[in-house]
């Protein structure tokens, strides 16, 4: 159970999850929001690059990034399950599953590491750095220079989320949250679905099509 | 010290500890007042300096570098440090609760933690100052931004971590309304105020983000050479304008509308009626606050955006003034053969409506492309917004101060010297403002610290309107200071205001309410029976 | 339980409904790598992102709860997705309607700016850039 006194500060327990819930919602909404800055960048250059953006795309390694969608989406549905035993008080469980879906995330940022290093061993870099002789400089120093934007800011994300994790599931296993009080599981979990959700949009736009 | 009647919020705790770690969210209000405060006089200042340089042709007391640096910090400081966080963080943090019969905010803790983070950002911001200061223009346009030697990197940096204070503030307040008002407070029950910060918060919630990034990848081409906006990368520095105008625009209105909110409760409140058309004005903040996204490009008419875009957001821009016409129109309906009591509250009201008129309607005017050729950049633009920003912004300001100065403080300031200071802001504004628009439209444009010596009579006329501004606002900060200690008590409404923040004492138990408050009508409710004025 | 409540108990999802999203979401995952795999043309990026966008959709009714939840937290998510289209849209069609000349990276090789000398990356030659048109 929360505190007495949080209670009497939202006169009931509803009111305190709503807040919890929409606080939550609002939160990700400015999420949203800053990463939408970065799409419409990728937007306008790639129509004013269609080539250009064509010709980097096809060098992106698509294989590491589908197996990164995967690990993602994987993750997505561990915590939702993790959600789930907590609600229906296995905290324990809970906590299992929360720390199984960081391990995902672990994972995923090493292959994304990887990944990096092969873009750093071909010259694929942001900016000044930009050293790329198979594509065009214009344009396709743009392409990567967001690529590098984009996954480099979901990668924070990530690194975040998996913190986030690791301590809701710590903290579960040690049997915390239960079904009277899930809030934190239930907020981190949809912080990590959100990190999903926007992999999901980067994911086509730099590796497909 | 204070008036000894009960236990406020303010006797709770002297310490200064306890102030720096309180959740209350009337002491975060008041913080937030004195560190706004604070930083308008610093960007004040920096507005003399410019208008002393303008004192004559040639050099006055500045070069060329230190007035681009001036009018940086002038812009910086007026927007993020005080403009953006002055009535919804200070005022919306103490009113908000109040207003809707809660307790606190939804998140107490949070909001203890936007104003750290705003004094965080301020001090990296006033760090960049004192490095030397960044000399962009507070819109750090590209490529301009990107290559200046300046100290622009800790300006960028500094408005980045404002930004997440102006979020967690909008965050705050949409989840107080939606989950901690009264039972029986329905949402159209709401005080216009309240619903001025929440269309606000909408706003901040949405826009900051951008801005954020935006901010960001800018310092990161400083620092990297990321490269996003650089031509010679294939980079489009239009993209940088868009990014930036999606949130600066809305921006205006995070600044206009809880100002729209002031003047709503304070025309009620000295006009002893209901407000004409309570649902118009709701639907019109609302409508403001969406409307507000759609028109950023009338800041790129002469940037090189296409043909289309520029009529659209043109057409787009004078919707805004349908929205804030239903607002004008209500007012004045309020007004009319109300009771009206002339106090300083309603006189920066009367103010604030004369000026949002005028310079919204040439707002119009700038809005159709064809005109905004000729006025572009030139001072005739900086009349117009300083027409919306310090002639609606700052007057609303000032009149929430007063109005709201004994719910604060439990004193009252002195009458006739509060309406006599007043009306000399209101004519050094005009005096300050009017010589600017003739000067743009004879063709002096911005951002120049020298110009031919035709121009000097009208520069004149305006440093001498700034320095009368400059006088008022001196006065009011003498004698509130002087009310603070020993002003008249107040007694817990002094105003006779039918308001619902006035219905707990003035000031506020540190729980704001000591039984739970009932609302059997709307706010502003005056039909019921006779409320004299107070004496 | 009226339809205000903050939680609706009833809507929740077994653990089979969990497992069920996600078999789901597994296979719209590997559709859109099938589909790349597949010759395609000018409809990949709308199709790609509109299978995106049907997944963050069953994400976020069910995983985040929104199903469970009062409509305004999804009026949230709904206003946010709206502005991030109109940042996105506007920009976009801006860009697309432009006077030929100034769509980057514009008809003249780029040349430093006057005022930027102490810093050294302005001081990359000038390269002739993109299209060449007169």
């Amino acid at each position: 159970m929360p505190p007495e006194a949080v209670t009497e500060h939202w006169g009931s327990e509803d009111a305190r999850k709503q807040a919890a819930y929409l606080g939550m919602w609002v939160f990700i909404a400015t999420e949203v929001l800053l990463f939408a800055g970065l799409f419409t960048a990728y937007g306008v250059y790639r129509s004013v690059y269609p080539e250009a953006f064509r010709a980097a795309q096809l060098t992106m390694e698509v294989g590491l990034g589908t197996l990164n969608t995967f690990l993602l989406v994987t993750s997505s549905i561990v915590v939702a399950l993790a959600v789930h035993a907590v609600r229906g008080n296995r905290p324990g469980l809970g906590g299992a599953l929360l720390l199984l879906a960081a391990l995902l995330g672990v994972v995923f940022l090493v292959v994304k590491g990887v990944e990096y290093a092969h873009h750093v061993k071909d010259g694929g870099l942001p900016g000044d750095a930009y050293r790329f002789t198979e594509v065009p400089r214009v344009g396709a120093s743009l392409f990567f220079t967001l690529y590098y934007l984009l996954t480099g800011f979901h990668a924070l994300h990530v690194t975040v989320g998996v913190s986030v994790l690791t301590v809701l599931g710590v903290r579960s296993a040690s049997g915390t949250f239960g079904p009277a009080y899930a809030t934190p599981v239930e907020l981190g979990g949809m912080y990590w679905h959100l990190v999903d959700v926007i992999w999901l949009f980067v994911y086509p736009i730099l590796y497909l099509s | 010290m204070f008036p000894p009647a009960a236990e406020s919020y303010l006797t709770d705790g002297r310490t200064v500890w306890s102030w720096l770690t309180t959740h209350d969210h009337k002491r975060i209000g008041v913080m937030f007042l004195g560190l706004t405060l604070f930083f308008f006089l610093v960007g004040g200042l920096f507005a003399l300096a410019l208008r002393i340089e303008l004192l004559t042709p040639g050099r006055t007391i500045m070069g060329h570098l230190a007035y681009n640096r001036m009018f940086t910090l002038h812009g910086v400081t007026m927007v993020w440090l005080f403009m953006i966080p002055a009535i919804p963080s200070a005022f919306g943090n103490f009113l908000v609760p109040l207003m809707i019969g809660a307790r606190d905010v939804a998140f107490p803790r949070l909001n203890l933690a936007s104003v750290y983070l705003y004094v965080l950002g301020a001090s990296v911001t006033l760090w960049g100052m004192f490095e030397g200061g960044a000399d962009t223009g507070w819109t750090f346009y590209t490529p301009y931004s990107t290559t200046t030697g300046t100290a622009v990197l800790p300006v960028l940096v500094g408005v980045f971590i404002i930004g997440f204070s102006t979020i967690l503030t909008g965050l705050n307040f949409i989840a107080t309304v939606h989950t901690l008002r009264a039972p029986g407070l329905t949402w159209m029950k709401l005080p216009l105020f309240v619903w001025a910060i929440y269309g606000t918060s909408i706003i901040q919630v949405l826009a900051t983000p951008v801005l954020g990034m935006v901010l960001l990848l800018v310092a990161l081409e400083r620092v990297v050479g990321a490269g996003i906006f650089d031509p010679a990368r294939g980079g489009d520095p239009l993209l940088f304008q868009h990014l930036f105008w999606f949130y600066s625009h809305p921006a205006v209105y995070i600044m206009v509308l809880p100002s729209m909110g002031v003047i709503s409760e304070a025309v009620c409140a000295f006009s002893r009626k209901n407000a004409f058309s309570y649902r118009m004005i709701v639907y019109s903040t609302l409508g403001i606050a969406f409307v507000g996204f759609f028109t950023w490009g009338h800041h790129m008419f002469t940037s090189g955006q296409s043909t289309f875009g520029a009529g659209a957001f043109g057409a787009m821009s004078m919707l805004v003034a349908i929205f804030t016409a239903i607002k004008i129109f209500s007012w004045l309906g309020t007004l009319y053969r109300g009771s009206i009591a002339i106090e300083s509250p309603l006189l920066y009201t009367l103010g604030f409506m004369f000026f949002l008129f005028f310079g919204g309607m040439i707002g119009v005017a700038y809005a159709t492309t064809s005109l905004n050729l000729h006025w572009h950049d030139t001072y005739s633009v900086v009349a117009h917004f300083h027409f919306i920003m310090v002639g609606a912004t700052v007057m609303a300001f000032l009149g929430a101060l007063h109005y709201w100065f004994p719910k604060m403080s439990g004193r009252r300031a002195p009458a006739k010297l509060a309406n006599g200071a007043a009306v000399l802001i209101i004519f050094g504004f005009i005096a300050t403002f009017v010589p600017q628009f003739l000067l743009g439209n004879l063709g002096m444009p911005r951002r120049y610290a020298d110009y031919p010596p035709h121009f000097q009579s009208l520069h004149v006329a305006s440093t001498a309107g700034a320095s009368l501004l400059a006088f008022g606002f001196l006065i009011i900060a003498g004698y509130l200071a002087w009310s603070l200690r020993y002003g008249e008590v107040a007694g817990d409404n002094p105003w006779g205001s039918e308001g619902f923040e006035w219905r707990s004492a003035s000031p506020p138990p540190t729980h704001n309410f000591t039984t739970t408050p009932e609302y059997p009508t709307g706010p502003h409710e005056y039909a019921r029976e006779e409320v004299p004025h107070a004496a | 339980m009226t339809d205000d409540a903050v939680e609706k108990p009833e809507r929740q999802l077994s653990v089979a409904g969990v497992l069920v999203v996600g078999v789901v979401l597994l296979a719209l995952t590997a559709l859109t790598y099938g589909l790349h795999r597949l010759p395609h043309g000018a409809w990949s990026l709308p199709v790609a992102l509109l299978i995106a966008a049907a997944k963050g959709l069953l994400i976020a009714l069910f995983y985040m709860h929104l199903r469970e939840q009062r409509a305004s937290n999804g009026l949230v998510l709904i206003t946010s997705v709206v502005f991030v289209a109109v940042l996105l849209a506007i920009c976009v069609l801006e860009t697309r309607t432009r006077f030929r000349p100034t769509i980057p990276p514009g008809p003249f090789p780029v040349e430093a700016l006057p005022g930027a000398m102490q810093d050294p990356r302005s001081a990359r030659p000038p390269e002739p850039a993109g299209p060449l048109n007169p």
